[in-house]
């Protein structure tokens, strides 16, 4: 039963990454499209991949947890350590990214200045148009630190 | 030695699925755009991953290709069903391209593969031919070819059943 627990797993990060796939190119065209039908393209594809998106990180945190458990492992560190790392990144995801869509797309006003969201996305905006390499960078270094964690299981 | 490149298998695998997610998801999506200027946006969002695509598929392949030597699996059978079924897939994808979304390129009047050839954009053909072209498109069965032969594979190099 572990194992097809572990297969699930997997087989969930893969689809996962898969659907994000399309939400890093949109990220990175985005840079590239000004022309408010070919934004409207691209805001569709992040409209059709956000439902799986959401299925399959639910699919790969619930078995992960049930893996934990199973598996007993959850006495050890690098489990939480990778859930403490996905969840950290999941909120630069979504902060960052949310912003730089928001803003690019013309879904998202800009906060007013004594608004607390306002700092933040002042931030958001100092990356302009290097948000998409700044995203894609520290996820795939996430990425590299939760593989690791989970092949090597060093503590 | 051998763990480091299985490591750096999976981190391919993983890299190859998000930089193959932008046109898996554009062949859904293109079905249901009427508008050739959002077509051709589509088909530009597939084109920008390439260099990723290729970089990816080649970390993937060459280690798995280095793991299996240095794991001395090459005598038993998981490991040649894997490879034939990512050559079969691979195989099957590109000459789907070719077919298919290569001829609503040329339509769209861009830059298009013909044969083994790299054609310069030609005019745009009418609406109704492009949405014609646009019908023939069937990107279900790739994408259960694609993701089903993944999981295959994934069963066989998880569980190395004979």
């Amino acid at each position: 039963m572990y194992d097809v627990i572990l297969f699930l797993h997997v087989a969930s990060v893969v689809g996962y990454f898969l659907v994000h796939g399309a939400f890093a190119s949109v990220t990175f065209a985005l840079n590239r499209e000004s022309q408010p039908e070919r934004l409207q393209a691209l805001e569709n594809i992040l409209d059709s991949t956000g439902p799986w998106s959401l299925g399959s990180v639910l699919v790969t945190v619930v078995s992960g947890i049930v893996l934990m458990v199973m598996g007993n492992w959850w006495r050890d560190a690098w489990p939480w350590l990778s859930l403490l790392i996905l969840i950290v990144i999941g909120g630069v995801m979504v902060i960052f990214g949310g912003i730089f869509l928001g803003l690019r797309l013309g879904t998202e006003e800009m906060p007013a200045k004594g608004e607390r969201w306002y700092r933040t996305v002042q931030w958001g905006l100092r990356l302009g148009s290097r948000t998409p390499l700044f995203l894609t960078a520290t996820g795939l270094a996430a990425l590299v630190l939760i593989l690791w964690l989970m092949m090597f299981k060093p503590f | 030695m051998y763990s480091l490149f299985v490591f750096l298998h999976v981190l391919g695998v993983m890299g190859f699925m998000l930089s193959h997610g932008g046109t898996t998801v554009m062949t859904f999506q293109i079905q249901k755009e009427r508008d050739p200027d959002r077509m051709r946006t589509l088909l530009d969002l597939s084109g920008y991953s390439w260099p990723a695509f290729a970089l990816s598929f080649l970390l993937l392949f060459v280690s798995g290709i280095i793991a299996a030597f240095m794991g001395r699996w090459w005598g038993q059978g998981w490991i040649w069903v894997s490879v034939a079924i990512l050559l079969g897939m691979s195989i099957y994808m590109g000459w789907s391209s070719r077919a298919h979304y290569h001829k609503l390129r040329k339509a769209l009047g861009m830059r298009y593969f013909e044969g083994s050839k790299d054609h310069p954009p030609i005019k745009a053909a009418s609406d109704e031919e492009i949405l014609a072209v646009q019908a023939k498109l069937k990107p279900l069965p790739m994408a259960v070819l694609g993701f089903g032969g993944t999981l295959v594979i994934l069963w066989l190099m998880m569980f190395k059943p004979f």
